[in-house]
């Protein structure tokens, strides 16, 4: 799907594709920026899940990697621009984080996922925090499989581009003028 | 396909190197973090099934190495002649409702917003430096000591038997909110 797909997308669709990346990456806006907050505290959530497959050396550092990735992601899912790529990286988090919310729910542990740097009650792992990241993966799926749509600075890129190019194309090289 | 792959790889990129710059801005916090990390024992480093379990009829020994290598009568004297800093990293309200008597309350939580606590700034770096908490299975002595050490105290020990073994002694306690 590229960019001039993305211009025959109509504009009810292109609307619907806007309202998915303004969830999808807003919501990742919002869990990266409270959890760089208090990056102490998400570590300690990281700490807290026992991935005995993580180098233990490395959690600090995902404290950080991880909030900063949504936050980066998730504006450029919102911006729509390399909204292909952002949905794509987006999209395995969001795999990632609904297999941990998974794997709580079965094990019946009263933990905390440290989605949202624990406001709100969105830290609760159960049922509905899944479902949640479930319709939030589909919405980045959808991105990812049409593109961010009309409403995009992908497609303002790609406007500004075609529109630069016909006029080097028209401008006289200097063998021309001659 | 190959653009979709590299703005992938330029995005992660970016997202490192963001969080890398972050990390080293915040300096001491990143530092407390990985101090913290350091002391926070694996699954694979929780092994009970490698103690043995006591026998049945034995009673469990007292404690002998409270990590000073002195009795809570030997810290509170050298507490009262100044030749050593008592703190106490257990929290607020704890502190409030009693601690030994000359401590000076330093929880591990005033480290963690990366900002270095008052009562650091009244320390002697040359000074023995001893913190304590709830006693057992309590880290923030062990946070509170990591960070001081970190931070150039040359001195820093934990008394790894903490408050109960203090009151325990019958030694003196103090009520009151703490001053810094």
């Amino acid at each position: 799907m590229n960019a001039s797909s993305n211009r025959q997308l109509s504009l009810p669709v292109s609307v619907l594709l806007l309202l998915g990346r303004l969830a999808a990456g807003g919501a990742f806006v919002l869990a990266g920026y409270l959890k760089l907050l208090d990056p102490f505290r998400f570590m300690l959530i990281i700490q807290a899940f026992d991935f005995g497959w993580v180098p233990k050396s490395l959690i600090p550092y995902a404290a950080y990697a991880i909030p900063w990735t949504e936050v980066v992601v998730g504006s450029l899912l919102v911006l729509g621009y390399w909204a292909r790529p952002a949905a794509a990286i987006t999209g395995v988090i969001y795999v990632f984080f609904t297999g941990i919310l998974l794997a709580l729910v079965a094990s019946g542990a009263d933990a905390e996922c440290g989605c949202f740097g624990g406001l709100w009650g969105l830290d609760s792992v159960g049922w509905m925090s899944i479902l949640r990241n479930l319709v939030l993966l589909g919405a980045t799926g959808a991105v990812l499989w049409f593109g961010p749509g009309r409403l995009s600075a992908d497609l303002l890129e790609s406007a500004l581009t075609s529109a630069r190019a016909p006029e080097e194309e028209a401008a006289p090289t200097p063998a021309a003028e001659v | 396909m190959q653009r979709f792959l590299i703005r992938i790889v330029l995005i992660l990129a970016v997202c490192l190197l963001a969080a890398t710059v972050d990390a080293m801005i915040r300096g001491l916090h990143w530092r407390q973090m990985v101090a913290r990390n350091d002391l926070e024992p694996t699954p694979d480093e929780q092994t009970p099934a490698e103690t043995p379990p006591p026998a049945e009829g034995d009673t469990p020994e007292p404690e002998e190495d409270d990590g000073l290598g002195m009795t809570a009568e030997q810290l509170y004297e050298a507490v009262v002649s100044g030749r050593v800093i008592l703190l106490d990293a257990r929290s607020a309200e704890e502190f409030t409702q009693g601690h030994a008597e000359g401590a000076f309350h330093l929880p591990f939580d005033a480290f963690e917003r990366g900002q270095q606590p008052e009562v650091v700034s009244l320390l002697d770096p040359a000074q023995t430096i001893v913190v304590y908490c709830e006693g057992g299975d309590c880290k923030s002595s062990n946070l509170v000591a990591t960070v001081l050490a970190e931070m150039g105290f040359a001195d820093v020990r934990v008394f790894t038997r903490g408050y109960p073994a203090w009151v325990e002694a019958g030694l003196p306690i103090e009520e009151g909110e703490p001053v810094f």
